[in-house]
C-alpha cells in the first residue's frame, strides 16, 4: 500500500468514527427534553422540564432484573460574552432513580436528594413521572447576578452508579449510553 | 556510585518494578472492586485502563527488547543467540505453568459461577415471592372490604366540607399551604383510628381534598397516582402494595363513594403492614432482588472475571518475559564481553580488560581471560623487544641477510641485504622473492641462482652469483640454509649474501702481480744480455765473414734482437697489467678523450673511415682519464685491425646516456665491419691469453675489462647483425658529480 492510499484510508476511518459517534446510536436508548424552563419561586431559582425517556431493551431488561437505573439532572448557567468564553456562574447536578419492585411488581421512583418515593404500576408510568420534571431548587435568587445567563440542561442515564460488573460493558456498548444532550435556553429576566 | 552502567541498571530495574507494583496494586484492588461493587465500583473502569496501560507500556518495553535482540541477531553480535535460547527456555518455563493455570482457574470460576445459580433455587425465589404475596392479599382483601365498608358508612352520613383543593396540591404553580382541616372528633379520624390506618384521606368527585386524617401527623398526605385516580374514577375499586419508604410496606386502599346524592367521592387509605410480616416481605424482596440481579449479571461477571484474570495473566507472562530478557541479557552479558574480548585480541589489541561483574564462575572465567590478555601482552611487547634487538643486529651486518618463510616469501631483510641488491626498503617484505627478482633487471641471474635451491628445499647451498646494478658489476657469494622448525611442512630459508667483488679483485690482481713480477725475473731479464751477446756477436764476426755468410749473421742476429724487441714488449704489457696504479680520479669528458684518439687513429689511417657520433652534452663521469683513454685506444685498435682493408672500411663511434641496472650510464659503441669474432672466442674474449691475432699479445681486451671494471663499469662484445662486432662499455654516472654539475649549469644560468 503507497502512503497516500494509507493516508486516504486513514482520512476515511477517522471521519466514519467522527460522523457515527457524532450521531445519536440507533439501538441505543433516547431521552428527548420537550420543555425546560426557570423560575423565581419564593425567592430561589427553580427548573421545570418535561422530558420522554426511551430506554434501549438492554436498560430495560437490568430494570427488570432489579438493577436501578440512575438519572441525573444537570443544570449548568453560564453568563453570555460577546468575545471571551462565557463563564460558568453555577453547576447543579440532581439524581433520581428508578426501580422494580418485584413483590408489589411496582416502579418505585426515588427523588435521591429529598428521598421521596413514587410508585407507579407500570414503566411508562413511572417513566412519565420521571420525565415531569418541577421545582427543582437550582439556588438563591440572590446568587445570579446580572442578567441575561444562558442555561444548559441535560438529563443522562448514570453509567457509573451502575453494578461494577456492568459498568465496563455499559462504557463499550451503545445501549447503554442514553443522554438527552443540552437543551439551550437564555433568560433576559 | 561510581559505575554509570550499574546506576542506569538499577534504575531502569526499579522502574519496572514500580510498574510491576502498580500493576499488580491495581489488580488487587480490581479483584476488590469485582467483590464489592458498591465500594470499588466506580473505580472498575478506572483500574481496568491503567491496568491495560500498564500492561501496553510493559509490552512496549518487551517489544523494544526484542527489536534490538532481532537486530543484535541479524548482525549476528556476540552472545545475542544464547540471549535468544535463554529467553525461549525461560519464557516456555514461566508461560505454560501459568497458561495452564489460567485455562483451569477459567473453567474453574465459570462453573463456580454457575453454580451459585441453580433452577431449584429459583424456584425457591419465586414460590417464597409468591407466598409473600398471597400472605399480603389475604390481609389486602379484608383492607378492601373494610375500606369499602367505611366507604359505604361515608356514603350514608354527611361529610364535612374540605377547604383544601387537590389539584392546587398537585400544581407547581400554586403555593401548598398546610390542610386547615383539623383533626377532630370527626367521622374520618374515628374511623382511622377504627382501621388501624396510617392515613385516610377523602377526595371530590374532581380531584380535590374533602378531608384527611393521618396518624404521623404529615401535612401533605401521600397521595394516590393519577392512575389510581382515575380507575378509582370508572367505578373500579383499587388495592395494591406501595413500599413507600425503604424496607416498609404500605397497603394502599382507594374506593368509589358512592352518595345518595349521585355524586362520587374517593376514599383513600394507607395502611400499614405487621411489623413481623413486613420484615419477612422485605427479606424476601430482597434476597429474590440480588438473586435476580446477580442472575442478569451472571455473564457479565463471568466476562469480568475473566478480563481481571486475563489481566493477571498477561501481567505475569508479560513480567515473566521481560525477566526472562533482562536474566537472559544478564547471563549473555560476560560471554558477549569475552567474545568481543575475543575478537579484539584477535585484531591485536592486548590492552583490553573485561569488566568482572560477579564472583561466580562466569566472573572467574572473566578474570582468567583477562589474565590471559595481560600475559599475552607481555609476551608480545618481550617478542617484539627480541626483534627489534635481532634487526639491530642484523642492520650492523655487513652480510645481506634475507629471511624466507616457507614459500619463499621475504620476511625479513637487512639493510645491508637492500643495498646490495639495491631494493626499495620495505617494499618487498612479503613478496616472493624469486617475484621480486624477476621484476628487477639486474636480479635476474639472482633468481637463476636462488630457484634450484629453493625448489629443491635444500638444507645447505651456496652460488656465486654476478649482478650488474647501478654500482656496476657485483660479485656475490649466497648462502642458504633451511631454518629448523618443528613442522617440516613450514620450514623457512635464511640467505646470506657477501659481497666478494673486491676480494675476487684482489685475489685476480694478486695473480697477476705475481706473473708480472716472474716475467720481470724470470723473462725480462735474461733478455738483455741474450740482445747484447747477439749484438756483439754480430759487430765481432760479421766483418770477418765473407758476404754470403755475413749476411746469414746479420739476419740471424736481427732476428734474434727482433724476438728480443717482441719478448720485451711482451712483458711490458704484462707488466702493465699487472701493475695496480693509483686511479687519478678526475671528472672525464668521454666525448673529449674519444675525439683525440680518433684524430690520432685518422692521421695514422687516412684509408679506412671512422665515423664519431658522439652526444652532445654527454654528461662527464668520475674516472682516471689517461685509463680510459688506453681502453678507448685498444678498442679502436683492435677495430682497426680487424677491419679489411680494402676502401669500405669504416669505423663508427657512438656515445649515448643510457639507463641500465637502475642507474644512468654512459654508452660508447665501437662498430666495425670485419670479420667479427668466432663464437668459440666470445665466451672468453676477456680473458688475457684469448686472441685471434697471430700477433697480440692476449691482453689487450684482458686490460679493457679491467680499466673497465674499476670504473664499476661493464664492457661487452658481440658480433654485430650484419658485419663486424661491436664493443659496448657502460660507465656509471657519478651522482655526486652528476648533481654538481647540474648545480654549477643552474648558477651559470
Amino acid at each position: 500500500m503507497t502512503r497516500d492510499a494509507f493516508a486516504r484510508r486513514l482520512t476515511r476511518l477517522l471521519l466514519t468514527v467522527a460522523v457515527t459517534s457524532a450521531m445519536p446510536p440507533a439501538w441505543g436508548g433516547d431521552i428527548h427534553i420537550g420543555m425546560a424552563r426557570d423560575r423565581i419561586h419564593n425567592e430561589m431559582l427553580v427548573v421545570d422540564a418535561d422530558a420522554t425517556f426511551e430506554f434501549s431493551a438492554d436498560a430495560v431488561d437490568a430494570l427488570d432484573s432489579g438493577i436501578p437505573l440512575t438519572i441525573t439532572l444537570e443544570v449548568r448557567l453560564s453568563r453570555p460574552r460577546r468575545y471571551l468564553w462565557d463563564p460558568e456562574v453555577l453547576y447543579a447536578l440532581r439524581s433520581y432513580a428508578i426501580e422494580h419492585h418485584a413483590l408489589s411488581k411496582q416502579f418505585v421512583v426515588t427523588d435521591n436528594v429529598t428521598g421521596n418515593r413514587r410508585v407507579h404500576a407500570t414503566l411508562d408510568l413511572a417513566l412519565a413521572d420521571l420525565g415531569r420534571i418541577r421545582d427543582v431548587p437550582i439556588t438563591d435568587r440572590s446568587n445570579l447576578g446580572e442578567p441575561p445567563l444562558d442555561y444548559a440542561l441535560r438529563l443522562r442515564l448514570d453509567l457509573k452508579a451502575l453494578p461494577g460488573p456492568l459498568i465496563p460493558i455499559a462504557y463499550v456498548s451503545p445501549g447503554w449510553r442514553t443522554s438527552s444532550g443540552w437543551y439551550r435556553w437564555q433568560t433576559q429576566r | 556510585m561510581a559505575n554509570p552502567a550499574l546506576k542506569t541498571r538499577i534504575t531502569a530495574l526499579g522502574a519496572v518494578a514500580l510498574l510491576s507494583a502498580s500493576l499488580l496494586g491495581s489488580l488487587i484492588l480490581m479483584s476488590v472492586a469485582m467483590q464489592d461493587s458498591a465500594r470499588f465500583g466506580a473505580l472498575y473502569s478506572i483500574l481496568l485502563l491503567t491496568n491495560s496501560a500498564g500492561l501496553l507500556a510493559l509490552a512496549g518495553l518487551i517489544a523494544i527488547n526484542l527489536r534490538r535482540l532481532r537486530r543484535q541477531l541479524r548482525a549476528r553480535e556476540p552472545g545475542s543467540r544464547l540471549t535468544l535460547r535463554l529467553l525461549v527456555f525461560f519464557v516456555a518455563l514461566a508461560v505454560l505453568p501459568v497458561t495452564v493455570l489460567y485455562i483451569f482457574s477459567l473453567d474453574f470460576l465459570k462453573r463456580g459461577i454457575d453454580s451459585w445459580f441453580d433452577v431449584r433455587v429459583d424456584r425457591a425465589l419465586e414460590a417464597a415471592l409468591e407466598l409473600g404475596r398471597e400472605a399480603l392479599d389475604l390481609r389486602m382483601r379484608d383492607l378492601l372490604t373494610q375500606t369499602e365498608a367505611m366507604a359505604d358508612e361515608i356514603a350514608q352520613g354527611t361529610p364535612e366540607r374540605a377547604v383544601l383543593n387537590l389539584d392546587a396540591l398537585r400544581d407547581p404553580d400554586s403555593i401548598v399551604v398546610a390542610s386547615a382541616w383539623t383533626p377532630g372528633p370527626a367521622l374520618l379520624d374515628s374511623m382511622r383510628e377504627r382501621s388501624g390506618a396510617d392515613e385516610m384521606t377523602l377526595f371530590g368527585d374532581d380531584g380535590s381534598l374533602l378531608a384527611s386524617s393521618s396518624r404521623i401527623s404529615e401535612l401533605i398526605p401521600h397521595l394516590p397516582a393519577a392512575a389510581v385516580m382515575i380507575q378509582v374514577r370508572q367505578g373500579r375499586s383499587y388495592i395494591g402494595l406501595d413500599p413507600l419508604s425503604d424496607g416498609k410496606l404500605f397497603v394502599r386502599v382507594a374506593v368509589p363513594v358512592r352518595g345518595e346524592s349521585g355524586a362520587r367521592r374517593i376514599l383513600h387509605a394507607l395502611y400499614p403492614i405487621a411489623p413481623r410480616l413486613n420484615r419477612l416481605a422485605d427479606s424476601v424482596e430482597d434476597a429474590y432482588a440480588r438473586y435476580a440481579e446477580l442472575a442478569y449479571l451472571r455473564d457479565k461477571l463471568k466476562l469480568s472475571f475473566t478480563m481481571t484474570l486475563t489481566l493477571v495473566l498477561l501481567f505475569s507472562i508479560v513480567t515473566a518475559v521481560w525477566a526472562a530478557l533482562y536474566s537472559a541479557r544478564r547471563l549473555a552479558a560476560p560471554i558477549r564481553d569475552l567474545a568481543s574480548g575475543t575478537a579484539a585480541l584477535a585484531a591485536g589489541d592486548y590492552t583490553m580488560s573485561l569488566p568482572v561483574q560477579s564472583t561466580d564462575d562466569l566472573g572467574f572465567l572473566v578474570s582468567s581471560f583477562n589474565d590471559m590478555t595481560r600475559r599475552i601482552g607481555a609476551a608480545r611487547i618481550e617478542v617484539e623487544t627480541q626483534r627489534r634487538y635481532l634487526e639491530t643486529l642484523l642492520s650492523q651486518l655487513s652480510s645481506g641477510v634475507i629471511a624466507l618463510d616457507d614459500d619463499a616469501r621475504v620476511t625479513i631483510m637487512n639493510d645491508s641485504a637492500i643495498r646490495m641488491l639495491e631494493l626499495a626498503p620495505t617494499l618487498h617484505v612479503g613478496s616472493a622473492l624469486a617475484d621480486v627478482c624477476r621484476e628487477i633487471e639486474h636480479l635476474h641471474p639472482l633468481a637463476d641462482a636462488l630457484t634450484p635451491g629453493l625448489a629443491e628445499r635444500r638444507e645447505q647451498w651456496q652460488e656465486q652469483v654476478v649482478i650488474f646494478g647501478s654500482n656496476g658489476r657485483r660479485v656475490l657469494l649466497c648462502r642458504g640454509s633451511a631454518l629448523s622448525a618443528r613442522r617440516h611442512d613450514a620450514r623457512g630459508y635464511v640467505l646470506v649474501f657477501d659481497d666478494i667483488t673486491a676480494i675476487i679483485q684482489g685475489q685476480r690482481d694478486a695473480a697477476w702481480s705475481e706473473v708480472a713480477r716472474r716475467l720481470a725475473h724470470e723473462i725480462k731479464n735474461p733478455l738483455t744480455p741474450i740482445q747484447l751477446a747477439s749484438e756483439r756477436l754480430r759487430q765481432k764476426y760479421l766483418r770477418r765473414l765473407g758476404a754470403e755468410e755475413g749476411e746469414a749473421l746479420d739476419r740471424l742476429t736481427g732476428t734474434i734482437i727482433q724476438q728480443v724487441d717482441t719478448l720485451k714488449a711482451i712483458v711490458n704489457t704484462f707488466s702493465d697489467y699487472a701493475k695496480t696504479p693509483v686511479m687519478t680520479r678526475a671528472s672525464v669528458d668521454i666525448n673529449d678523450i674519444l675525439n683525440g684518439v680518433i684524430e690520432l687513429f685518422q692521421g695514422a689511417h687516412p684509408d679506412i673511415r671512422i665515423e664519431a657520433r658522439l652526444m652532445a652534452g654527454l654528461p662527464a663521469i668520475s674516472g682516471d682519464a689517461a685509463r680510459l683513454r688506453q681502453v678507448v685506444n685498444n678498442l679502436i685498435k683492435n677495430a682497426i685491425e680487424a677491419s679489411p682493408t680494402s676502401a669500405n672500411a669504416h669505423i663508427m663511434v657512438t656515445t649515448s646516456t643510457t639507463h641500465y641496472a637502475q642507474a644512468d650510464h654512459v654508452e660508447i659503441r665501437i662498430e666495425d665491419r670485419g670479420e667479427g669474432i668466432a663464437e668459440d672466442l666470445l665466451q672468453n674474449v676477456f680473458e688475457p691469453y684469448v686472441t685471434s691475432k697471430a700477433r697480440g699479445t692476449g691482453l689487450g681486451l684482458a686490460l679493457v675489462k679491467k680499466i673497465v671494471e674499476e670504473h664499476n663499469g661493464v664492457v661487452t662484445l658481440r658480433n654485430n647483425q650484419g658485419a663486424g662486432a661491436v664493443a659496448i662499455i657502460r660507465l656509471p654516472l657519478d651522482r655526486e658529480l652528476e648533481q654538481s654539475e647540474n648545480q654549477v649549469a643552474r648558477e651559470a644560468r
